[in-house]
């Protein structure tokens, strides 16, 4: 078990790939944060899973579009445990319109939730974390890079992410914590129902990506377990793509 | 979860938090405002007005109930029968 007495906090933990790092994560002997703000019973059903697995949970709600909801989770956390050894920045939202669409009050809780929140979520973390260092994830995706239709405010806001995990990467390396991101291609969750016509771009992609299945959200737990461990020490603020080499193929 | 409020007072609370979510003045809100057609909210809006009824009244909202509440009296109706 590569996680035994390790806190780790996953944000968007009652859902999709949030849910299952909280879970692999248990698996591996981790004491896990859960954290949600509209589904609770999502969130509780994932803290029972873990419980079940003799491990401990702390289940919090907070907007992540708000700093005061932000900071009260991490006083939560510091009463519960005392510590974070890992901080995952998992949920996410997103205004789902094209470019020339995009109002400012999308692109503003978009921002807030995506990246303001790990701004803010990282700092606090870091407060927490032991000497002996910890780790810090940020979940990214391919459309930070390339163009996903109706991803606009989201693309933007995991650039930004990505930015943001290079400056942490180097200013705590000093302190042992390790910073960086996955950039992942598309994983069936319900984020995806939220985009209009998804079902033609889901073939697309299917036709598209070189290798002869999707990314799922053991494919993300696979990779996290690993860059959040001391077996990455040498890999700093840096994006790893896990994407079946989607965004490899010009045409 | 505040057990105590009037009907009133919860009315009085919603119509602060509409008010403050959607910015529009708090005279200008009814009992029968439509949140959509009435007061111009959007689906962010609504995710966020949902989160803010929450935070005001410390409770969750399901999202398979906050589907059916289009009004301010909507709200104030299940919010009351909630915290009985
Ligand atoms: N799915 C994909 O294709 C894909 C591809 C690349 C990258 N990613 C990234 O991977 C991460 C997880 O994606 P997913 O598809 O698993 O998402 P998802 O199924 O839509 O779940 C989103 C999670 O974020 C939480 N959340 C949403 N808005 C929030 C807010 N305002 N405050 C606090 N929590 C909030 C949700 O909590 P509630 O359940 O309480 O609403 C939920 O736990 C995201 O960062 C996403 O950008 C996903």
């Amino acid at each position: 078990m590569r996680y035994k007495g390790k806190t780790v906090c996953i944000t968007g933990s009652s859902r999709g790939i949030g849910r299952q790092l909280a879970i692999r994560f248990a698996k591996e002997g981790a004491d896990i944060v859960i954290h949600y703000v509209r589904n609770g019973d999502a969130a509780r059903e994932v803290s029972g899973e873990i419980e079940r697995l003799g491990r401990r949970t702390l289940l919090v709600r907070a907007n992540m579009a708000d700093e005061s909801r932000i900071l009260s989770m991490f006083e939560k956390i510091k009463e519960t445990f005392g510590k974070v050894d890992v901080f995952i920045h998992c949920a996410a939202s997103g205004r789902n319109r094209s470019a020339v669409e995009l109002d400012a009050k999308g692109w503003n809780w978009t921002m807030d939730v995506n990246t303001r929140a790990f701004l803010l979520g990282v700092q606090q973390a870091a407060k927490l974390m032991p000497d002996k260092g910890g780790a810090v994830l940020a979940l990214s995706s391919f459309g930070s890079d390339h163009v996903f239709p109706y991803y606009t405010s989201v693309g933007a806001s995991k650039a930004a992410l990505e930015s943001l995990v290079r400056y942490f990467a180097v200013e705590l390396a000093s302190r042992k914590i390790n910073v960086n991101a996955i950039s992942a291609g598309m994983v069936k969750t319900d984020a995806l129902n939220h985009f209009p016509e998804m079902e033609q771009t889901m073939k697309k992609v299917e036709a598209k990506i070189p290798y002869s299945r999707m990314v799922v959200p053991d494919d993300i737990a696979n990779l996290a377990l690993f860059l959040c461990s001391g077996e990455a020490e040498m890999i700093r603020g840096q994006v790893i793509r896990i994407d079946g080499g989607i965004t490899l193929p010009l045409v | 979860m505040e057990k105590s409020l009037t009907k009133e007072k919860i009315t009085e609370k919603v119509k602060e938090v509409v008010a403050t979510q959607l910015q529009v003045e708090q005279e200008k809100i009814k009992n029968d405002s439509l949140f959509v057609d009435d007061l111009g909210a959007d689906s962010l809006d609504l995710t966020e007005l949902a989160i803010a009824f929450e935070d005001a009244f410390d409770l969750e909202i399901p999202e398979s109930d906050f589907g059916q509440l289009s009004t301010v009296a909507g709200v104030v109706d299940y919010l009351s029968e909630r915290m009985k």
